[in-house]
């Protein structure tokens, strides 16, 4: 299917490219409709391609140890799933589900790897939008890192808990689910 | 040994095209250092990705302990991509080369070599990927401490692999 994605649609993981730079992009890829509900992927399946939102919504969850499902987030037009997978193949993380009627444009790691070698922008810009939220990442979840070790240095088996608690805030829910749901949160 | 083949150990460019390898060599600079010279302190504008060439190169930082790079080992990885302060000193240990790039680098690469930079900036993201993972998977150690009541030796032990698995993440 090569329906255009509706023009106010711009895609910041291309970076500074200009919106009709950005559609032709988009337009050359492979493109998918799905029904609200429908499973785009599992968690743990093979994992070595870019969704970009052109419209519709994508929910991402987790199953916890009790086997609820943890919702991650809720992405919309305009963001993507996957910046990981396209670059560094690895099973997924987490499942995605659609929410609503969505429309999807698909890049693989091949096809980024060929676009690449012939010098195409889009892929350039997207390439570097891409490690750069990566980098950002990392740094962010070194930080939480730093903040539950120095905050746990110390401390004995039974003060785990209230000191874990004191981190995450407001009470509710399984503190072991709660404490996967800070670290993964932006 | 020749820059090519000491990029070549280096296993961030190792997977990378012959023909990409020799591109990039002409932007890396050669520093020699004598034993005990100072590359970079904690606190320095991190700007350079360096990598080494010959000798060893000690990294200190508070609170951790040492770690030794030999021929084929690199770091500044995360500065080169933006900007930030320098986490660790590195030090040589011995007489030592090192290859040195840094952020302009990498823009001049971008403008000059469009092909040969994608593959540099992959080889960056797939590192700062595997890092990512890395630390993804420590953490959840943490989630998966046994829940209470804890008994205190069993605990403690937990906790005390949770702690060098936070060390691993954060200095990752």
């Amino acid at each position: 299917m090569s329906r255009l994605p509706a023009m106010e649609t711009t895609f910041p993981l291309l970076g500074s490219l200009p919106p009709a730079r950005q559609h032709a992009f988009l337009a050359s890829l492979t493109q998918t409709e799905h029904p609200d509900g429908e499973v785009l992927f599992r968690e743990g399946d093979p994992g070595d391609e870019l969704l970009l939102i052109v419209e519709g919504r994508v929910r991402l969850s987790r199953l916890t140890m009790a086997g609820d499902e943890l919702r991650l987030a809720e992405l919309g037009p305009g963001e993507v799933v996957g910046e990981m997978a396209v670059l560094s193949p690895a099973p997924r993380s987490a499942a995605a589900t659609a929410v609503g009627p969505t429309h999807l444009a698909h890049l693989s790691r091949d096809v980024l790897l060929e676009r690449l070698i012939l010098e195409d922008p889009a892929s350039a810009a997207l390439l570097r939008s891409a490690t750069r939220l990566v980098s950002e990442r990392l740094r962010h979840t070194q930080a939480k890192a730093a903040l539950v070790r120095d905050a746990l240095r110390g401390a004995e088996p039974e003060e785990v808990d209230r000191r874990l608690a004191h981190i995450l805030g407001a009470e509710g829910g399984k503190l072991t689910d709660r404490l996967k749901s800070w670290l993964e949160s932006a | 040994m020749s820059n090519v083949r000491a990029l070549a150990r280096c296993p961030l460019f190792a997977p990378l095209p012959q023909r990409v390898l020799e591109s990039l060599v002409p932007l890396f600079e050669r520093r020699d250092l004598a034993s005990g010279e100072v590359l970079h302190e904690v606190g320095d504008p991190g700007e350079t990705f360096f990598v080494v060439h010959s000798g060893e190169l000690e990294l200190t930082c508070p609170d951790v302990p040492p770690r030794s790079l030999g021929p084929g080992d690199f770091g500044g990885v995360a500065t080169l991509l933006e900007p930030g302060l320098e986490l660790h000193t590195a030090r040589a240990a011995v007489g030592s080369a090192v290859l040195t790039f840094d952020r302009r680098d990498l823009q001049t690469l971008w403008r000059e070599n469009p092909s040969g930079a994608a593959f540099f900036q992959l080889a960056l993201a797939n590192r700062l990927i595997a890092l990512l993972r890395h630390a993804n998977e420590h953490l959840v150690r943490l989630c998966e401490l046994p829940p209470p009541p804890r008994p205190p030796a069993g605990g403690r032990a937990a906790l005390q692999v949770v702690d060098r698995a936070l060390d691993e993440a954060v200095e990752a």
